[in-house]
């Protein structure tokens, strides 16, 4: 469904060539939840960029849905966005000029979804993360935390074919952190693909696979040999 | 919700959480667009002179061209026959119309009034102009002596409600004629060049002359379809070369005929005998281009503010776009915003134009109503406008979303720093502009005092005047009056002469000469002044003597004669004294005109924007206008004294008067108005200008409160931060005052050229106007940067 192979990127400064990753090859499949670790700096966020047709590669060739991710045409990317892909970003990106509600709209809208129907799920979202208190306070009022979860809640409001996770619990005390991870293991379960990306060993465990990227390199590829001897 | 009422409540909801930025975006949006919109309105205004008649393209009028050596002199004063004698010879003339306004004193019942808007006109005057009649039988009209039409409002002065149509009012001069009301017409609109309340038939003057210098009479064709009016022309100069020629009248001098367009006369005419002081489109171009910066001004204090709150919301953008919008709802927000920030500013532009329409009105002195500005199809078109501009705008924003990366988006943050050059380019224009207009206005208010006060060497001030009769059989009266005049307390000296300063000498006269010599000069101006008229006026004496009190070119007298300097100098005169002693001659039938005994200088008739012409000036003991010079008294006492002597002497007539020097400085009636909407402009591009300044000034201060939180927590002290927040913008203005300088120096001798009498360009003008707009954009800066500066530095911290 997914998959990458020998994908560069690299930034050109004015005499040199700096590589961030460098001739990744990856498959991921349906239904899978990938775990991509590795230390800061490493291109962990540039490679979930890539995944998610945010960012093309420099060289190689990606395939989103079997489908060549360089001959997607802008319209199409348009309709993946709103019907395929959630995000979760490091850096949260709420938009700051709506409120908690309106932001966790916002993907309902653009996919179309009828008022009333919006409503009450994003009702069921703010119930289920614990922020009804906050519905109607901007960005820029919220804790990291807060902000974190909002972001959470818009990524998967619109349950996304697949998810990309970039660090979701960085910001979240340990205990909320687990409900989210349980969270997104019962959407993988009901058939969502997942991509995260987290520093947390304990957190990394929740995918059934773990990657772990070293300048720009695919280092190890494992299956969570823990997890599927728990199952 | 739907999706644009979500939009809509959204934009709102921006616009109140960026109050100050977009407060000052939308007023100087609003500032802009009403500058426009008055011009525009002004301008369309003066091009609609006269475009309600029927057969305005048809209709030309006769202008008579002199050339002299010395120069071209226009006048659409023609004499009696030469309207006649071109409808009778030539085809292409349909019909002609000789009129002549004139100021006349009306009794109706026992009251008399003062018209100053009477015309005297052939019966055609109805059929070429098509002014609406509302009650007489328009076929009748003016074909009789003695009959008139009068308008709506002139009919309800006399009569009041009763309809006006056979009743007979009286002309006081001469003798009491009657006059017979055939008809009424509609009011004349104000945007006619021809502007009367009453038309009195032709024949009614007796004996209209057919001396071919007396050229006082306006005379205009309708041609017929297709005729080519420059040859109309030619041919009617061809008419009257032939006439001179069987009659054996010789010339000095060559002249032509040429035909303008009625719908010309408004704004391309400023020729002798005009109805009214006319327009000028030069001014309108000027205004228009002001207007266009002042909208420039306020479209690029738009865009300076628009590129950053886009910068604000470019990571919001990108957020959309990763949540699937797409193209069209981008655009959509970008349109609704736009035009919703465009209709607010339109809207407040058409408030301010209502709420503040009285004041213009009488302070620019315009001839229409706030219909004209309120009208719905202008409403209709700035709104398209608007809604154009939003449309492109929003488009070409969206588009350019849609090409960009939505990471690209994103991460764009980081880069402020990239943003200022453009700002300050932006402020350096917009207060280049400001000190233009600045420096335009204080030159033109300069070169209005210098016109009025340090040139005038004339002294005009606290002289009341009269108008006396002009029937000779007042003659003796006068000296009586003056005489019972100067027991008036406060009344200090009386003078008169044939015609007062203000007022066009209409007394020409071409081909005198020096007798024995028989070089011809060009065309002289005449006129008749009491003895003791330069001393009066303080005029200074070059060569020669004054009059003496008992002198007069009248009735077998003695014919002196003294000379202005121009005429001297026209007369070839190396230096004043030579000229004493010689004789003047008329060329024409070698009359004397006097002998010269004096050489003046510092008279003036006219307007110091005006050559002074040469002048004759003829030593009388009567005159028509009567010059009272007083001193330290209330002039409305004054009045009321000198009208009581005025009724003994002059019983049954009008008694009318004027202060000398408003009559005077009523010259500079179109100065002063563009004068005063230079001030207008000057005050909306500073307006604009500031709020720009407050605009980037607070933009600069959101982003730098961390460094200046820092820098304080750090120990700078707030003179110093005011320093580093103050020093760049006030670069930009000194920049701007540098830039606008030579421009406005460029500028303003090319309009003092229009002046015969300039001011200096000042250095100080421009000093003056640098230091206004630095006055202004310092105060402006300090109170935003003075608040940034106090904030407390952990609450500056906590911005982010
Ligand atoms: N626009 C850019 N220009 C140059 N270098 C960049 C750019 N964007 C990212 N990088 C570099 O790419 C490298 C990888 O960045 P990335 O954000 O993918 O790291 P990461 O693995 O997600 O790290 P972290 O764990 O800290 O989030 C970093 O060294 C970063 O400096
Ligand atoms: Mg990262």
């Amino acid at each position: 469904m997914i998959k990458l192979s020998k994908i560069d990127k690299y930034y050109d400064s004015r005499f040199q060539r700096t590589f961030i990753l460098k001739g990744i090859n990856l498959e991921v499949n349906q239904g899978d939840f990938l775990t991509i670790m590795g230390p800061s700096g490493a291109g962990k966020s540039t490679l979930l960029n890539i995944i998610g047709l945010l960012d093309e590669p420099s060289a190689g060739e990606y395939y989103f849905w079997d489908e060549p991710a360089h001959q997607i045409r802008e319209k199409q990317k348009v309709q993946y966005h709103r019907t395929h892909i959630g995000f979760i970003f490091q850096a949260f990106h709420l938009i700051d000029e709506l409120n908690v509600y309106e932001n966790i709209e916002t993907p309902l809208i653009y996919r179309g979804v009828k008022g009333k129907e919006r409503k009450a799920l994003v009702a069921d979202f703010l119930d289920r993360f614990n922020i009804v208190a906050k519905k109607d306070l901007f960005p820029s009022q919220l804790s990291g935390g807060q902000q974190q979860l909002v972001a959470i809640a818009r990524a998967i409001i619109g349950s996304p074919k697949l998810l990309l996770a970039d660090e979701p619990t960085g910001n979240l005390h340990s205990e909320q952190g687990e409900m989210i991870m349980k969270l997104l293991k019962k959407l993988n379960d009901e058939g969502m693909t997942i991509i995260q990306v987290t520093h947390n060993e304990k957190f990394a465990q929740y995918g059934n696979r773990i990657i772990r990227i070293e300048d720009g390199l695919v280092r190890s590829d494992a299956m969570n040999i823990a997890l599927q001897a728990e199952v | 919700m739907p999706m644009f009422l979500k939009s809509i409540k959204i934009i709102f909801r921006e616009l109140f959480n960026n109050k100050v930025i977009n407060g000052i975006n939308i007023f100087g949006l609003a500032i802009g667009i009403a500058a426009i919109l008055f011009i525009s309105q002004y301008i369309r205004f003066e091009n609609s002179y006269d475009s309600f008649l029927k057969n305005k393209e048809s209709i030309y009028r006769l202008v008579l061209n002199r050339h002299y050596t010395t120069g071209l002199d226009q006048s659409v004063g023609n004499n009696y026959m030469a309207g006649q004698l071109a409808n009778d010879n030539i085809p292409e003339i349909e019909s002609f119309l000789r009129c002549k306004k004139s100021t006349q004193f009306i009794k109706v019942e026992d009251e008399i009034f003062k018209e100053e808007r009477v015309f005297y006109a052939d019966s055609s005057f109805f059929d070429l102009f098509s002014y609406p009649v509302v009650s007489g039988f328009k076929p009748e009209f003016l074909r009789a002596p003695n009959v008139a039409v009068i308008t709506e409002s002139l009919a309800r002065k006399y009569f009041g409600n009763e309809n006006p149509v056979g009743k007979t009012i009286h002309c006081v001069n001469p003798g009491s004629t009657p006059i017979y009301i055939q008809g009424v017409v509609k009011d004349v609109p104000s945007n006619s060049h021809l502007k009367f309340d009453m038309v009195i038939s032709l024949e009614s003057q007796i004996g209209p002359s057919y001396c071919y210098t007396c050229n006082n009479t306006n005379t205009y064709f309708l041609l017929r379809e297709g005729s080519d009016a420059e040859e109309v022309s030619e041919k009617i100069t061809g008419v009257a070369m032939d006439f001179f020629e069987s009659e054996g009248y010789k010339l000095d001098f060559k002249i032509d005929f040429q035909l303008q367009k009625l719908t010309d006369i408004h704004l391309r005419s400023h020729y002798r005998f005009e109805h009214e002081a006319n327009g000028n489109y030069k001014y309108q171009l000027a205004l228009l281009i002001v207007a266009l910066f002042i909208l420039m001004s306020a479209w690029l204090n738009y865009s300076n503010i628009f590129k950053s709150l886009i910068k604000k919301k470019i990571k919001s953008l990108g957020i959309r776009k990763i949540n699937g919008a797409s193209w069209r709802s981008f655009a959509l927000d970008f349109i609704l915003e736009t035009l919703i920030i465009g209709l607010i500013s339109l809207g407040l532009a058409f408030l301010l134009l209502t709420l503040l329409f009285p004041e213009l009105k009488s302070y620019l002195n315009l001839g229409y109503s706030s219909d004209t500005i309120l009208d719905p199809q202008v409403i209709l078109f700035s709104f398209l406008v608007i809604a154009g501009i939003s449309i492109c705008i929003g488009t070409f924003m969206s588009l350019q979303f849609l090409k960009t990366i939505p990471l690209q988006l994103i991460q764009r943050k980081g880069s402020v720093t990239r943003g200022k050059r453009p700002r300050n380019f932006v402020l350096i224009v917009q207060f280049s502009i400001a000190v233009f207009l600045i420096v335009c206005t204080f030159m033109a208010i300069k070169q209005i005092h210098f016109m009025q006060e340090s040139a005038l060497t004339m002294n005009i001030d606290q002289v009341l005047t009269l108008k006396r009769p002009v029937d000779k059989n007042y003659n003796s009266n006068q000296r009586e009056f003056e005489q019972s005049l100067k027991n008036i307390p406060g009344v200090l000296e009386t003078s008169y002469s044939t015609v007062t300063p203000g007022e066009k000498n209409g007394w020409v006269k071409g081909g005198i000469a020096i007798k024995g010599s028989d070089q011809l000069s060009d065309q002289f101006f005449q006129s008749s002044v009491s003895p003791g008229f330069f001393n009066f006026f303080g005029v200074k004496l070059l060569a020669g003597r004054l009059f003496f009190p008992d002198e007069t070119n009248w009735e077998g007298g003695t014919k002196q004669i003294i000379l202005n300097k121009q005429a001297a100098l026209a007369l070839d005169a190396s230096n004043y004294d030579e000229l004493l002693g010689k004789i003047l001659v008329d060329n024409d039938d070698q009359n004397e005109m006097g002998e010269v005994i004096g050489v003046v200088d510092g008279y003036f008739q006219n307007s110091l924007d005006q050559e002074v012409p040469p002048t004759i000036f003829n030593p009388d003991q009567f005159g028509y206008f009567i010059f009272i010079k007083f001193k330290g008294k209330s002039p409305v006492e004054l009045v009321s004294q000198v009208k009581d002597q005025y009724n003994d002497f002059f019983k049954d007539n009008y008694f009318e008067y004027f202060f000398l020097e408003d009559y005077f400085n009523k010259q500079y009636q179109t100065h002063v108005q563009f004068n005063r909407c230079f001030i207008l402009f000057s005050l909306m591009a500073i307006a604009i200008s500031v709020l720009s300044l407050l605009g980037v000034v607070t933009m600069s201060m959101v982003e730098r409160i961390k460094e200046i939180g820092i820098r304080k927590v750090n120990g700078a002290k707030i003179s110093e931060i005011l320093l580093l927040l103050n020093k760049d913008f006030m670069k930009g203005v000194v920049a701007a005052v540098l830039i606008a300088t030579p421009i406005a120096w460029f500028a303003m001798n090319k309009w003092l050229a229009n002046f015969a009498f300039k001011t200096e360009l000042s250095w100080w003008v421009f000093v003056l106007a640098g230091l206004v707009a630095l006055w202004v954009a310092l105060l402006t800066v300090s109170w935003q940067s003075w608040q940034a500066a106090t904030k407390n530095p952990v609450e500056a911290l906590r911005y982010e």
